[in-house]
């Protein structure tokens, strides 16, 4: 075939649920991302045992057939408190990378597009908030509004926005170098045009995989909150609180680690092939190849 | 006796770039990439900029594209300063002159494809066009350049450079301009394509009476291309002319150096010969 | 009679066993103190010849045919054996000066590191050799310190560095691959003198990389014209030149500004360029016919049939024989 003839060979299929069900990553990333919010979704109406209640008799029991992961030092049902913890987790991780994502992406675009003092301006302040380290942020936060989960988003949000603004900053440096820039400017756009229709959509694989890097570090730096009375207070579950909260019976009751644990890393490894398979989905070069 | 304005007017451009500090209180260094740079243009022709690489011509040609605002001097298209026109009043001027880049893989944004490559200049542009008149454009562009309509749904990874470099002149001409700015347009390609690229320029201008601010550095493709030349040596004109009297007869000692320096076939033994003749010294 | 210096003998890469081929039956010899000049559009296959005499091909890659250095089969080599031969007695010059070189590292000790590698030498002894390689090509101290680094240099700059660095050892094949292409007329010009020059005084072949007819034209004794991952033309610059046997060859002078002849009548139209019709065929896609014929103005009705082999054309007995792999060879008069 010629180059003539494939440019003009019917193209194939480009519907979006073809394409979803197409890559294999984001079948199951958003299957897993699915499971999880399912999970949290219906705690709020049935578990299967009370996540809050405190049976000693029961306690520190192996997973069995009543109590499918176990139970824990109270004798609270290790299942039903995963289903509940999922709300506290995906809320508190997702917030916290949307905060970052929401302030941290303008900023460095900015800077990107601005270049001069606003560059400058906006990297030292990235600076002063990586200076801070995020326990540190998140006590300040903490210690002015109080300990709870939101505050907790907010804590991590913040700590993330540094990130999300240096990684976008450094993406969108390069690509303001491009000709297609100059040859937009030559169409007669502004640097918002720009940035929004040139700039971004080039930077996305970059950010993705950020995000869900982020993700991971939110639900672990949750549990670290958590763990020092900073995060989700009690009776609230959370994945975080579990596993940290298991580490006194971590040899003669490794169930408590691992149920948690595993809660934790699944939703981060599905997390991580949803964004591989968006970053495909999103990039015609990808897209198109298959 | 003139009559009309010319199509392109350069008055005594200076561009200057602040270099950073030698030292704390040190006054800031400038460079000056264009030092007062003169041309005219006149509507049909096309005129080559030939010179080192650094020499200035890239920078010459954003300053006339109107995308970097030269310390002096004054760019008039159709005898309008460009820089004197108010933001809105230069969208309309842009209308009448286009670009195109030297890197085909770098000049087409891979996130776009090419219907949408295409309209971007025309939306942002001519906006008051309606949507039948824009997919018309768009099919009078690709048919232009020599491609087929169907290429409107692809994205640039799926062309050669060659063809790349196609959409590009399409991304140009959709606006229907006088003037094209080409910097480097053909230096990325191959031989054969690049004399596709640039007979397809040539059909072009014969066609629709474009006219072509063509930098170079590859004296062969300006001497194939231009009507006259300017030959830049940082960042001024040092010599002006026809384009065959220049190459045939130069008069400035740059451009002796200059066409002495490019490679010729059947002078196989000049080289061999010279090391010969240096030998003895 | 020894062994030649380099010698491909039906050199075939492939994408791996029996796969598509990118290269297909390449033969040459190169003798030490030759120039020889491989032309071709991009996608012939000339930067893979290369890597496959630097044995550095892609994994995936699989050499078949004769590929000899200096009586040694080269694909057979352990890798470690292989190794020692890579910049000490062949070494290669890049096109981009600016990504070949390392970043971090002063020039000096890119310089010095080759000779520490190969021939054991001291820090101060690689770098005493070091000083006199750069004012040999021509950036002398203590302008030129070894202790700058590669972005404090102009692109001609760094590719005299990589000249130095190339020639540091001594070897005995030096290949360039398009070693100017980045680099301006004066530059460019400035370059291929040092090239030749290190040529001359050191007695290594080299073999040249280029799309450009001129540069090959200036610099080499000899060149052999690419097409579609074979020699389609070789022979002694001069004859190749004088006559253009290949209808490629003719297509790829013809189609660079060198060949337009520039008069126009008076108010005419402006001369056009003769580009090649069509475009390189994709290595799966290449004919069991001749590689050229769909783009060739000559086209025969045996062309379709027959896959012509690189064959001699008249002038026999010279030192370099001039081949063709063409059915129906032009009879030239290119030269004006
Ligand atoms: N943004 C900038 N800041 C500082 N110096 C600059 C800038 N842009 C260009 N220069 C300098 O201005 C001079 C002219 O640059 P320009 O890009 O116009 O050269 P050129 O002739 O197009 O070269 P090439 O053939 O390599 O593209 C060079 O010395 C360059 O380093
Ligand atoms: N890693 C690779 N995988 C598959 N094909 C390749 C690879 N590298 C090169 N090729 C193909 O081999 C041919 C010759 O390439 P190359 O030697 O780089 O050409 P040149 O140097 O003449 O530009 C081309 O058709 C190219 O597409
Ligand atoms: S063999 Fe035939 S088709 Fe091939 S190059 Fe020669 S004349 Fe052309
Ligand atoms: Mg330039
Ligand atoms: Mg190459």
């Amino acid at each position: 075939m010629t180059l003539e003839e494939e440019i003009s060979a019917p193209q194939r299929g480009r519907g979006l649920l073809r394409a979803i069900f197409r890559s294999r990553n984001l079948t199951i990333g958003l299957f897993v991302l699915l499971l999880a919010i399912g999970m949290a979704v219906v705690s709020e109406f049935w578990t299967p045992y009370p996540p809050n209640a405190l049976r000693i008799r029961d306690k520190l029991q192996g997973p069995s057939l009543a109590h499918w992961f176990g139970t824990d030092h109270f004798g609270r049902d290790v299942f039903s408190m995963i289903m509940a913890g999922a709300r506290n987790s995906l809320e508190v991780a997702l917030t916290a990378v949307a905060v970052g994502i929401g302030i941290g992406v303008p900023l460095g675009a900015l800077a990107a597009a601005r270049g001069g003092w606003i560059d400058g301006f906006v990297m030292r302040l990235t600076d002063l908030a990586f200076a801070f380290p995020a326990l540190l942020t998140a006590v300040i936060v903490t210690a002015i509004f109080g300990p709870s989960a939101v505050n907790a988003m907010i804590a991590i949000g913040i700590f993330n926005i540094p990130v999300f603004a240096r990684v976008t900053r450094g993406a969108a440096m390069g690509l303001w170098k491009r000709d297609y820039v100059l040859a937009a400017r030559c169409a007669g756009l502004g640097d918002a045009a720009i940035t929004w229709r040139h700039i971004l959509p080039n930077v996305n694989h970059v950010l993705i995989v950020q995000a869900t890097i982020q993700f991971a570090l939110a639900v672990v730096a949750e549990a670290g909150l958590s763990y020092v009375g900073l995060g989700a207070q009690p009776p609230q579950a959370s994945w975080g609180k579990m596993l940290s909260d298991s580490q006194t019976y971590i040899y003669s009751a490794a169930h408590l680690a691992i149920f948690p644990g595993l809660a934790i890393t699944i939703t981060v490894l599905g997390l991580n092939l949803l964004g591989d398979g968006l970053r495909d989905l999103l990039d015609p070069r990808v897209r198109r190849q298959r | 006796m003139r009559t009309a304005a010319p199509l392109l007017e350069v008055r005594d451009l200076v561009r200057e770039y602040p270099l950073p500090r030698p030292s704390l209180f040190a006054p800031r260094p400038v460079l000056r990439a264009v030092q007062g740079v003169s041309l005219t243009l006149p509507a049909g022709s096309s005129l080559g900029i030939v010179g080192e690489s650094g020499c200035g011509k890239s920078t010459l040609a954003r300053c006339v594209m109107g995308l970097e605002r030269p310390q002096e001097g004054q760019v008039l298209i159709d005898g309008e300063d460009i820089y004197a026109l108010s933001r809105a009043g230069l969208r309309r001027a842009r209308v009448k002159f286009q670009a195109v880049f030297q890197d085909p893989y770098g000049s087409l944004d891979p996130r776009h494809d090419v219907r949408r490559i295409l309209l971007e200049p025309l939306a942002s542009l001519q906006p008051e066009t309606s949507r039948a008149e824009r997919e018309s454009r768009i099919l009078e562009a690709l048919e232009a350049v020599g491609l087929p309509s169907a290429a409107a749904g692809r994205y640039p990874h799926e062309f050669s450079g060659g063809q790349r470099q196609r959409i590009a002149i399409a991304r140009a001409l959709i606006t229907r301009p006088a003037l094209i700015v080409a910097d480097e347009p053909v230096s990325a390609l191959d031989v054969s394509i690049q004399a596709q690229a640039l007979n397809l320029m040539m059909d072009l201008q014969e066609r629709l009476g474009l006219s072509y601010l063509f930098i170079s550095h590859d004296l062969g493709v300006v001497r194939a291309i231009t009507d006259r030349v300017a030959v830049m040596q940082a960042g001024k004109i040092v010599e002006e002319g026809p384009t065959q009297e220049v190459f045939a007869h130069p008069r400035h000692a740059y451009t002796r150096r200059l066409i002495g320096s490019a490679p010729k076939p059947f002078s196989g033994r000049r080289r061999r010969a010279r090391a010969a003749q240096e030998a003895p010294a | 009679m020894s062994a030649p210096l380099l010698e491909l003998d039906g050199l075939t890469v492939a994408l791996g066993t029996g796969g598509v081929e990118l290269l297909s039956g390449l033969s040459l010899v190169l003798e030490r103190g030759e120039r020889l000049g491989l032309v071709g559009e991009s996608g012939s296959g000339k930067s893979l010849t290369a890597l496959a005499i630097m044995g550095l091909l892609p994994e995936q890659m699989r050499v078949s045919g004769g590929l000899r250095f200096a009586g040694d089969d080269l694909p057979a080599l352990p890798e470690e054996r292989m190794r020692r031969l890579r910049g000490r007695r062949i070494a290669m010059i890049f096109q981009e000066p600016m990504t070949a070189l390392n970043p971090v590292m002063s020039i000096g000790a890119q310089i010095a590191e080759g000779r520490r590698l190969h021939l054991g030498e001291s820090r101060a002894e690689a770098e005493a050799v070091a000083r006199r390689l750069l004012d040999r090509v021509g950036l002398p101290g203590p302008r030129f310190d070894l202790g700058l680094y590669p972005h404090q240099l102009s692109g001609g700059q760094r590719q005299r560095v990589m000249i130095a660095m190339a020639a540091a050892c001594g070897p005995d094949l030096l290949i360039a691959d398009e070693p100017t292409t980045a680099l301006d007329v004066t530059v460019q010009a400035q370059i291929l003198d040092l090239l030749d020059e290190i040529v001359e005084e050191t007695g290594a072949a080299l073999l040249l990389i280029t799309h450009d007819l001129g540069v090959v034209s200036e610099t080499a004794d000899r060149i052999a014209v690419m097409y579609a991952g074979r020699i389609v033309e070789t022979g002694a610059t001069e004859e190749v030149f004088a006559r253009m046997a290949h209808p490629y060859s003719q297509g790829l002078f013809a189609a660079s500004p060198y060949g337009l002849d520039l008069r126009r009548a008076p108010g005419g139209p402006r001369p056009r360029l003769k580009a090649i019709p069509g475009m390189v065929p994709d290595p799966a896609r290449r004919p069991a016919h001749c590689v050229f014929a769909e783009r060739c103005g000559f086209v025969q009705p045996d062309c379709l049939r027959i896959s012509p082999r690189l064959a001699p054309l008249d002038s026999g007995g010279a030192r370099w024989p001039h081949l063709a792999a063409c059915l129906h060879p032009r009879a030239g008069g290119l030269a004006p």
